[in-house]
């Protein structure tokens, strides 16, 4: 009887070993599919499908290989069914071709704060004049990049079938010509199981 | 079996405040009632700790509902976010689960509001539609054209899931020789009989606010799409046709930018709560008493509209594009033939443990089971009782400007200053239920 007793208990232990919450560390870049939502496995397959496209394409070689264009981010524009950060993404891909040493990039984003600090320079009498930051004198990009993002859809009592698709674009400021587009197509389809706890 | 009744009663213990014994009407007064007299804030405080319970997808939709009109926009948006989780819990769930199969039996020696709740299409079309209000009110627009993509996506799969029925209704239509030509041209296709169908399954009101977002933000291709699903389940509407023409020609680029155009989304009055009727079902034991959830015609009100005035001239009534309540007794009757094998089984159930009490312990036994069978035979009431049972609107052309808008209904009247585009949308909200009158304006 005592034995049976420790046997169950044991065994007890051995299955309730596993329900205490245990926090790890994992690869930030694996593969994620807790579900059809759009998640990290995404973002990272978008940026470096459009960086690879990019600084591949024959005319932005060519283009890059005397000197480094400034290009700025506009926003890519939302037009899926869930609330995504695409500001993340383009954030990712911003860093991606930074790093790759063929472009720069104007930070439209932070306008509003540098505008503050070169009036605080210029205006407040604190800064020695001949040090301050002087007004007029930053580089106007040259390049736009921008972009959509947008999806599809279709759910039955069982199954889920999302199509995402990434679209970017790099505009000639100057002459309204696209110098590239680039694309990502990504599908998630999630099947119900038949039976779950 | 008796064991059976006794594991249930352990199981229950937890639940003698929820829906299981008390009727969720009864509950749900505690937060209609102070809606109805104007204190939404007052119902979200009693409805914030029911949310956790096992349903707790019902109350998270009151109270996020509440919320929002006690303008608490950013506590209502995550109360959303969190029906929403909930919902998308249910579509990943598999089809035979484990846990359901618990709470099927509990429910099998008491009721079927020991099921968790589960919601229904148009009840999750219009979480929607108000997630984007959320999102509208705090000014993200994008957001919001998020949230009434997901609108049109529920309004797709309820759509998808009544097709046949749909196509039925069309072809009865074709039959009976319905003359196409009642519609003018540019409205050809839509068709009276399935319009009937399709309004007790998708709702012409979401549709018409998203139209309207879309209008406003640009978009006139989509506003145009959207304007028209409206008109495909409201076909006679003259709000929609005057929505869709005008979407039309401001595709092809023509615009009136002196004036601009006032949208009035009106929702008017209380989604009629369900009542139990009580009725004898066959067995093979002999007939047995249970109970149904039902919806009794005198709890449906007609509509209420409210008088919209503008300018010297400009004048509107709000009109009916969708009907709740219409919508809420269809969907109760899709789960009638689901809900009679459940209570045939429950019959079955409790005729046996009343039996093998007798059998066992005499007539203090059968008496027990007996109050305990009565007591417990308690029909699904659960449906979200704060939302409104007619969705409404009107539209007002005014010069580009800051206008004053006269709003009056039967509870009250309300007179706002709104600011008018040149060949833009301003939308105005209107929430009426007996004396309790809300009113957002959206700018864009």
């Amino acid at each position: 009887m005592v034995r049976l007793l420790t046997i169950v208990l044991v065994a007890a232990m051995t299955v309730l070993a596993g329900c205490a919450a245990k926090v790890d560390y994992g690869d930030a870049t694996a593969r994620e599919t807790v579900n059809t939502d759009f998640g990290s496995t995404d973002l990272q397959m978008i940026a470096a499908k459009m960086v690879d496209d990019m600084l591949v394409f024959p005319p932005i070689v060519q283009m890059t290989s005397q000197r480094r264009p400034v290009v700025f981010v506009d926003r890519i524009k939302n037009k899926t069914t869930e609330h995504i950060d695409t500001e993340s993404i383009t954030d990712t891909i911003q860093s991606k071709l930074l790093n790759s040493g063929k472009f720069r990039f104007v930070d439209m984003t932070v306008v509003d704060r540098v505008k503050e600090q070169l009036d605080y320079q210029a205006d407040s009498g604190l800064v020695d004049p001949t040090q301050a930051v002087l007004m007029g004198k930053q580089i106007g990009a040259e390049f736009m990049l921008y972009g959509n993002m947008s999806s599809i859809v279709k759910r039955d009592s069982s199954t889920k079938d999302v199509y995402y698709k990434f679209t970017l674009k790099l505009m000639n400021l100057q002459t309204g010509i696209l110098e590239w587009s680039g694309e990502k197509e990504i599908r998630k389809t999630r099947n119900n199981t038949f039976l779950g706890l | 079996m008796l064991r059976l009744l006794f594991l249930a009663l352990l199981l229950l213990q937890g639940c003698s405040a929820s829906s299981v014994f008390v009727p969720y009407p009864d509950q749900a007064s505690a937060w209609v009632q102070p809606l109805s007299a104007g204190q939404p804030g007052q119902g979200a405080v009693k409805l914030e700790p029911l949310t956790t319970r096992e349903d707790g997808l019902l109350y998270l939709q009151e109270l996020a509902r509440l919320q929002q009109l006690d303008n608490q926009l950013e506590a209502s948006r995550a109360t959303f976010a969190d029906v929403f989780a909930a919902y998308e819990q249910q579509d990943a769930a598999a089809t035979v689960q484990a846990s359901a199969l618990a709470a099927g039996t509990a429910s099998l020696m008491t009721n079927d509001n020991a099921l968790p709740y589960e919601g229904y299409a148009y009840e999750r079309i219009m979480a929607h539609a108000y997630q984007a209000l959320n999102y509208l009110g705090s000014g993200d627009v994008e957001g919001a054209q998020v949230e009434l993509r997901r609108a049109a996506l529920e309004q797709r799969v309820a759509q998808q899931r009544n097709e046949k029925r749909i196509a039925r209704a069309e072809e009865k239509a074709s039959e009976q020789n319905v003359d196409p030509g009642q519609f003018e041209s540019q409205f050809a296709g839509l068709n009276a009989a399935a319009a009937e169908v399709r309004s007790a399954i998708t709702n012409a009101w979401t549709f018409y606010l998203s139209g309207a977002v879309w209008e406003a933000t640009g978009e006139y291709n989509s506003a145009l799409v959207d304007y028209k699903q409206a008109l495909q389940i409201q076909p006679d509407s003259p709000l929609l046709k005057a929505a869709a023409t005008r979407a039309a020609a401001k595709v092809d680029g023509r615009r009136n930018r002196d004036r601009g155009t006032v949208v009035i989304l009106h929702e008017q009055g209380l989604v009629p709560p369900k009542r139990e009727i009580n009725f004898p079902v066959p067995t093979i034991h002999g007939w047995f008493a249970v109970a149904f959830p039902t919806y009794q015609p005198q709890d449906m009100r007609p509509p209420e509209p409210v008088h919209v005035r503008a300018g010297d001239s400009e004048a509107a009534d709000t009109e009916v594009l969708a009907q709740l309540n219409a919508m809420a007794a269809r969907a109760l009757k899709d789960r009638v033939p689901a809900m009679l094998v459940r209570q045939t089984l429950r019959a079955t159930a409790k005729y046996q443990a009343q039996k093998t009490a007798n059998d066992n312990f005499g007539l203090a036994g059968a008496l027990f089971t007996q109050i305990y069978n009565l007591v417990s035979e308690r029909a699904d009431l659960r449906s979200w009782l704060s939302l409104p049972a007619y969705g409404m609107a009107a539209e007002v052309t005014l010069p580009a400007g800051e206008q004053s808008v006269q709003l009056s209904g039967p509870g009250g009247g309300a007179t706002l200053t709104v600011p008018v585009r040149g060949g833009g949308v301003t939308i105005v909200r209107v929430v009426t239920a007996g004396s309790f009158m809300h009113t957002d304006v959206y700018a864009f």
